[in-house]
């Protein structure tokens, strides 16, 4: 297909599939041009918000005293990330207030993630625009939060350690407000660079495919290999960021432990 | 594909790292607005669930506790009961082994009694039966012997005389 | 044979550089999962809690190494 008209390259190959356009290529059908205010990733964002709904409020069965099929599935997971994730690093009574949080943060990032594993979706995280506002909340309950909370002593009692002398501690404290910083950015290239680096990887082998003709044939077995493998990775980091921001929030609201 | 689909920032950057104003504000919207409508339609019931659920199974788990508690309570009260009647029961045994053994003495020596006065009754009847049956054998042969004597000595025999004899010899005898 | 240009000799310091981060990756997953394997042949019934602390140390550490990835391929891609 490539090489009637153009001759193939591998980069702008790759970077077709994996930034985000306006348009959107489905097979049998028509180019779809989307609208200049929305991308295709943003169609990502919206489609998921959509079938979460649709699952949480739709599949769930009220009033059962004993759950089977999705209704168990959810709350399985609701119980894990509530008794595992929020409640060990928040304590008792902000645990479980901030669960819905970090519950609608953890299945939005594995709805999108996920999605962009069907082959014919994209995939919303691995666009910086996208990680950089669920990181940002996680910045914005770490300090505003602790702000309001706890006010300007308890954030400053969060930000120095305890029972360190004073001269050490005009080293550490402006490290730890860097910190704050640092720990933001890294939730966000975390996810944003596993979810981009691994379909450059698929792409990459069977751009080879298409540049070696039917010699490459192993390359195929490794992409399936690898996207496999990518399901894992999806649920992990989903994972991971959900963990790691409730780790941070819960350093800043009890600095104590 | 020879151009790069560009976004609307140029930059000395690939595609892939450029900011997108837009995208963000689209996230952040549409994560609100999930938040919103999860909370209020799926997660208030789901933790309420929850917290019905575990209530529930600690309520049951305490009651089992509580049902357990009475039973080990029941158990040792079913044993006390138990051992009383148990030592109750020796007791009324050995009791009424006593008495089976006081009233077998009893009725021994009761009967032993009797024997012996029965028999000293028959003593004694046999000793009066053997007086009379002397007195009785005593007057037949006198007066067989007075016959017999009478007999022999005939005519010697004056009444007065006789009956002298006769009661010298019953006096000897 | 092309001139020998600056962005050719760039990209083959952003190969090397990204070699050298596979390295480090590679050394400390496997040193995670050393530390992972320790544990779980002293203890078999924490097998649970260590796993998932092994994988919370390997999503850290290949962090690490696919940012820098991503960015050998913003340099490699760069306009």
């Amino acid at each position: 297909m490539y090489q009637t008209t153009h001759p193939f390259q591998l980069g702008p190959y790759i970077l077709h599939h994996v930034l985000d356009s306006h348009e959107w290529h489905l097979p049998f059908l028509p180019v779809i041009h989307l609208p200049e205010f929305i991308s295709l990733h943003g169609v990502m964002i919206i489609f998921c918000a959509l079938i979460l709904v649709v699952l949480f409020c739709g599949f769930y069965r009220h009033g059962q005293r004993v759950p089977t099929g999705i209704t168990n599935l959810l709350e399985a997971f609701v119980q894990f990330i509530r008794d595992e994730i929020t409640i060990p690093f928040l304590g008792q009574e902000d645990g479980v207030q901030f669960t819905p949080f970090f519950c609608t943060l953890f299945f939005f990032i594995l709805g999108l993630n996920l999605l962009g594993q069907i082959p014919l979706f994209a995939t919303a995280t691995s666009n910086i625009n996208v990680t950089f506002p669920l990181a940002f909340i996680t910045f914005y309950l770490m300090t505003v939060m602790t702000l309001q909370k706890r006010g300007l002593k308890g954030f400053f009692r969060a930000i120095v350690p305890s029972g360190v002398p004073w001269p050490i501690l005009i080293l550490i404290v402006p490290l730890e407000f860097l910190g704050i910083f640092i720990k933001t950015v890294t939730l966000m290239l975390r996810l944003f660079a596993n979810m981009l680096a691994g379909h450059i990887v698929i792409l990459c082998l069977l751009g080879l495919i298409i540049l070696f003709g039917l010699w490459a044939l192993p390359a195929l077995v490794l992409a399936i290999f690898f996207s496999l493998l990518e399901i894992l990775i999806v649920f992990l980091q989903a994972y991971i960021f959900v963990l790691l921001s409730a780790l941070f929030i819960g350093q800043m609201y009890h600095p104590d432990h | 594909m020879e151009t790069f689909p560009s976004s609307s920032a140029t930059s000395s950057g690939a595609g892939i790292l450029t900011p997108d104003a837009l995208m963000v504000i689209l996230t952040w919207v549409t994560f609100f607005i999930l938040l919103f409508i999860l909370q209020k339609y799926a997660f208030k019931p789901i933790m309420e669930n929850l917290q019905k659920r575990e209530k529930e199974i600690h309520d049951a788990l305490e009651n089992a506790d509580k049902a357990k508690v009475q039973l080990a309570h029941i158990e040792e009260e079913k044993q006390k009961i138990l051992n009383t009647a148990r030592a109750q029961g020796i007791q009324i045994i050995e009791q009424s082994r006593r008495t089976a053994r006081d009233l077998a003495a009893n009725i021994e020596t009761k009967s032993h009694q009797n024997a012996w006065e029965m028999i000293q009754i028959a003593h004694e009847q046999i000793e009066g039966e053997k007086q009379k049956l002397l007195k009785t054998l005593r007057q037949e042969s006198a007066e067989a012997a007075i016959t017999l004597a009478g007999k022999i000595i005939k005519e010697n025999m004056d009444q007065d005389k006789n009956r002298r004899l006769v009661e010298e010899a019953i006096k000897q005898l | 044979m092309q001139t020998l240009e600056i962005s050719h000799l760039a990209n083959l310091f952003v190969a090397v550089g990204m070699g050298l981060s596979a390295v480090g990756a590679g050394i400390g997953i496997g040193q995670i999962v050393a530390a992972a394997l320790n544990g779980i042949a002293r203890q078999p019934e924490q097998t649970g809690k260590i796993q998932t602390v092994m994988f919370i140390g390997m999503a850290l550490v290949e962090g690490l190494a696919v940012m820098c990835a991503i960015l050998s391929f913003f340099i490699i891609f760069q306009k």
